[in-house]
């Protein structure tokens, strides 16, 4: 029995490292426009295209759902992306910090997830290309229990077709 | 690289899986189980506790079972039937003589409490004598000594709350009883006759046992109404201070409701306990305490 | 308070003294002494578990496991004091005699265990116990079971349960399980897992592989059944998991996100949120008619349900009022009342299978606690606080509460999260160890 927990517990450490790695490799647009690496090396109208020269998240305070000034202006910048590429379809996914109990973060991310969402609406873009998700507190971005890494987890994240996971 | 190790870990999940399912189905064996109550009378030799056969009581039969993979389920608590408890040794526990008196009763929750009147008015012993108990509205946020409350640590800007009540008492409480002592001890009050005594001393004995007999006194916080629970206990003493015989009076009161039983018992315990004793009581007094009556009541305990 | 309350009682004995005096009356023929005691000690009761006897190796082991297991059990209770068995001055040779209970008492013992195993012809055991009240020197309880010998464990359980309810009053909490999260990985990606085992953390299983992410699990109270949440597919929905097939089946047909799901006492219904276009609302399916009935209505977020015992109420959060408070409801969502009013936030409302209790996760000043308040939200008391403390789950019989406790490990962010029960007096704080990092417990009624 313990001999076999043992073997679960070794799989899944295989996992986690290998997801990690998924991480690193995909997810890089970690602030909001991250644009560091060349346009030209990237194809435009790719997930890839959208993580790097767009940005793809947003960021919200302490238990709050409401779009900053900073988080609307990043929203046109990815409604315009959209609007270039009607035929992409994107899933906004929203994201809490730790300092909140499990099942409310869930309604708290679902929540930010649809204020997003709404802008983009608002801005053009059609309701049936957006699918919402809440992972509540379980996707962190960031670790650390700091409010640096908070600030980053609080989050809401459009991931175009194509592009790798938050 | 990553491909490689998300390729390893579909492999061992897929093995490992039915293993799982596998130990479910040896975990969930049927279990069958009979019961039946062990009889108390363990000194009756003809009557073999260990065959069920010669129970009085049918036999529990394994019920049915469903299905392979669920247990059966075990007897309920319900089969269960403690007889009256004989006591095989009446030299510590003693037999109750007929005592009418009992006080097992279930405090209602609405009444207050008799609170003593604050005031003692030393020259007036009438007036003292009078002095009925009062009605007093609990705090509302006292909280019990024993349970934990970490809300109070952060209540602390608040100096005057519960927290401080307690040591604010304590100094209280002495100059209370000095004033009692002071009113007891006037010669008007105790009787000069040499074969009695003065309430200070009749105080004294109180306090002694009490004191005695708290520390020994295991008391189930946190159990529902346990601050509810009058316990009347009788003993007799030894002239060594030792707890010869002792008893919860009218005992058959509670032997139907499994909690106030187990907190009579609790009460027992302490009268029994000899690692309590013996008290420290004056031999030549023995004719004044060697019959006492102990009521148990956490209630002050749990503060409300 | 205490003190002057005290004072009271001496007070009432000598004022009644004080009239005999006052008569001439006073002397060695008053009354006999009264004496109020008040205090008593939250000790742990110290008590003897001898090894059950029995012939031949497979008995004698079987005793010795048994009785191993009933003193763990009752040392974990913090109700017990299992008194160490090199004290021992001698063991019983039979179940059929009255103990030398001088040799109990010298040690303190204030109750003692024995009891013997015998395997039958059958292959089928039979374990019979004893439990000794020493001072009084008499019998409290005598049982005898017989089941296959695999079962020895939750026997020792049942007979853990038979003790501490002869010794307490109340219902033991031995004899169940407990369903948790399992995880393992990088918090960024945490692979989490169903897992279920005795209350000890004994008889550990996975339910399900980690390929979804699953969250919240609870017992049913009358099947063998758990319903949880899951992301199966990426579609977070509540599922039910049937323990004796292991079948999953998603709940409900809902357009948006299900969750916090729990059974109602009866064990026929589902209490869940739905969250659907940043609104979440609490809603109850029936499973037999599979009808769905949305039992609030309003913009905040409204959940972490859970029925009263008696399935007429239903306690939740909500941060209608601004922040998360807790609130009451009837069955049919009428009534609404908020219930918590002190500083923080409060969230995971858990009604105490005895009715009289709610206990809660609490979050203020950046701690989290775990407390209990009256139903009707006064007498609020935290138990226990850390980092991050959550998700409060009754034993049986409503004197035990079991969380989880998450605190960082190193300085790299990764945390530690660990199951824990503590008592309603918040004196006994104990980990419930498993193989893996856990969380979400939910405790199991007594096994039926």
């Amino acid at each position: 029995m313990r001999i076999k927990s043992l073997s679960y517990l070794v799989a899944a450490l295989f996992l986690a490292t290998a997801c990690a790695e998924t991480m690193q490799d995909g997810g890089a647009g970690r602030g909001s426009g991250g644009n560091q690496q060349a346009a030209s090396s990237v194809k435009p109208g790719t997930g890839r295209d959208f993580v790097i020269n767009v940005g793809d998240r947003v960021f919200f305070e302490f238990d709050k759902s409401s779009l900053s000034s900073d988080a609307r202006s990043q929203l046109e910048k990815q409604a315009a992306w959209l609007k270039k590429f009607g035929s992409v379809s994107l899933t906004l996914e929203g994201h809490a910090d730790e300092r909140g109990t499990r099942e409310y973060n869930l309604a708290l991310g679902e929540r930010r997830a649809n204020s997003a969402k709404d802008f983009l609406v608002a801005l053009g873009i059609a309701p049936n290309r957006i699918r919402v998700i809440s992972y509540g507190k379980e996707r962190p971005a960031a670790l650390g229990q700091n409010e640096a890494a908070w600030r980053q987890n609080r989050r809401a994240v459009t991931i175009v077709a194509g592009a790798s996971g938050s | 690289m990553s491909v490689t190790l998300h390729g390893a870990v579909v492999l061992v999940s897929v093995f490992g899986l039915p293993h799982i399912q596998r130990d479910l189905r040896i975990e969930d064996v049927p279990m069958v189980v009979e019961l039946v109550t062990i009889s108390n009378e363990t000194n009756l030799p003809s009557q073999p506790v260990h065959d069920p056969k010669h129970k009085s009581e049918p036999e529990i039969q394994p019920k049915p079972k469903k299905n392979a993979s669920k247990p059966v389920p075990p007897p309920t608590p319900a089969n269960e039937v403690v007889p009256p408890v004989p006591l095989p040794d009446p030299e510590a526990a003693g037999n109750p003589p007929p005592q009418p008196a009992l006080k097992v009763k279930s405090k209602l929750k609405t009444e207050p409490k008799p609170v003593l009147k604050p005031k003692v008015k030393p020259k007036a012993p009438k007036r003292f004598a009078k002095a009925k108990p009062t009605r007093k509205p609990k705090p509302p946020d006292e909280f019990a000594a024993v349970l934990k409350n970490l809300a109070k640590e952060f209540t602390k800007p608040h100096p005057t709350q519960s927290s401080e009540k307690n040591k604010k008492a304590e100094p209280a409480r002495h100059s209370f009883e000095q004033q009692i002592a002071k009113v007891l001890t006037r010669p008007r009050v105790s009787d000069a006759a040499s074969n009695r005594i003065t309430m200070t001393e009749r105080h004294a004995m109180i306090n002694t046992i009490r004191t005695a007999i708290q520390p020994c006194w295991n008391i189930q916080p946190g159990a529902k109404g346990a601050q509810d629970i009058v316990v009347v206990v009788r003993a007799t003493l030894s002239p060594d201070g030792r707890i010869r015989r002792a008893w919860v009076t009218n005992r058959s009161a509670f032997q139907n409701d499994p909690f106030k039983l187990a907190a009579a018992e609790t009460a027992q315990r302490a009268v029994l306990n000899q690692a309590c004793q013996p008290f420290k009581l004056d031999p030549r007094k023995y004719d004044v305490w060697k019959d006492v009556t102990l009521s148990f009541n956490p209630n002050e305990m749990f503060g409300r | 308070m205490f003190a002057v309350r005290l004072n009271s009682k001496i007070f009432l004995v000598l004022s009644v003294g004080f009239i005999a005096g006052v008569l001439g009356l006073a002397g060695t023929a008053q009354a006999e002494l009264k004496v109020d005691v008040t205090r008593g000690t939250v000790k742990p009761l110290p008590i003897a578990v001898t090894k059950f006897i029995g012939n031949g190796p497979q008995e004698i082991q079987l005793g010795r496991r048994i009785s191993h297991v009933i003193r763990a059990d009752l040392a974990r209770s913090g109700l017990f004091d299992p008194i160490d068995e090199k004290a021992f001055i001698e063991v019983e040779r039979s179940l059929e005699t009255v103990p030398r209970f001088q040799n109990w008492r010298i040690l303190n013992a204030q109750a003692m265990v024995q009891g013997r195993v015998a395997v039958l012809s059958d292959g089928r055991m039979k374990v019979q116990f004893r439990l000794w009240d020493v001072f009084a020197q008499q019998q409290m309880v005598g049982q005898v079971y017989t089941t296959v010998t695999s079962n020895w464990r939750r026997i020792a359980h049942i007979v853990s349960d038979a003790i501490y309810k002869r010794v307490t009053g109340e219902e033991g909490y031995f004899d169940t399980r407990i369903v948790y999260i399992a995880e393992t990985g990088s918090q960024i990606r945490r692979i989490k897992r169903l897992a279920i085992m005795d209350q000890d953390g004994e008889n550990h299983h996975f339910l399900t592989d980690g390929s979804s992410l699953v969250l919240t699990p609870r017992f049913s109270p009358s099947r063998q059944e758990i319903t949880y949440m899951s992301y199966h597919g990426n579609v977070p929905r509540v599922y039910i998991f049937n323990i004796d097939t292991g079948r999953q089946e998603v709940l409900g047909d809902f357009p948006g996100m299900t969750f916090a799901p729990r059974f109602s006492p009866d064990g026929d219904s589902v209490i869940m949120s739905m969250a659907e276009s940043g609104n979440t609302e609490i809603y109850t399916m029936d499973l037999r008619t599979r009808k769905v009935r949305q039992l609030t209505r309003h913009s905040a977020i409204d959940t972490s349900p859970y029925f009263s015992p008696g399935g007429k109420r239903v306690v939740f959060n909500s941060d209608r009022s601004g922040t998360q408070q807790l609130y009451i409801m009837n069955a049919n969502g009428s009534g609404v009342k908020r219930i918590s009013f002190g500083k923080g936030r409060y969230a995971t409302p858990v009604w105490s299978p005895r009715g009289d209790l709610i206990a809660f996760t609490k979050f203020t000043g950046g701690r989290f606690y775990i407390g209990v308040m009256g139903v009707n939200g006064k007498g609020e008391r935290l138990l226990t606080e850390g980092f991050l403390v959550e998700a409060p789950t009754w034993a049986p019989n409503g004197r035990v509460l079991m969380f989880f406790r998450e605190s960082p490990r190193g300085t790299g962010g990764e945390k530690d999260s660990k199951l824990f029960s503590i008592d309603l007096t918040g004196q006994n704080e104990r980990e419930i160890v498993t193989p893996m990092d856990a969380s979400d417990p939910a405790w199991s009624p007594l096994i039926p």
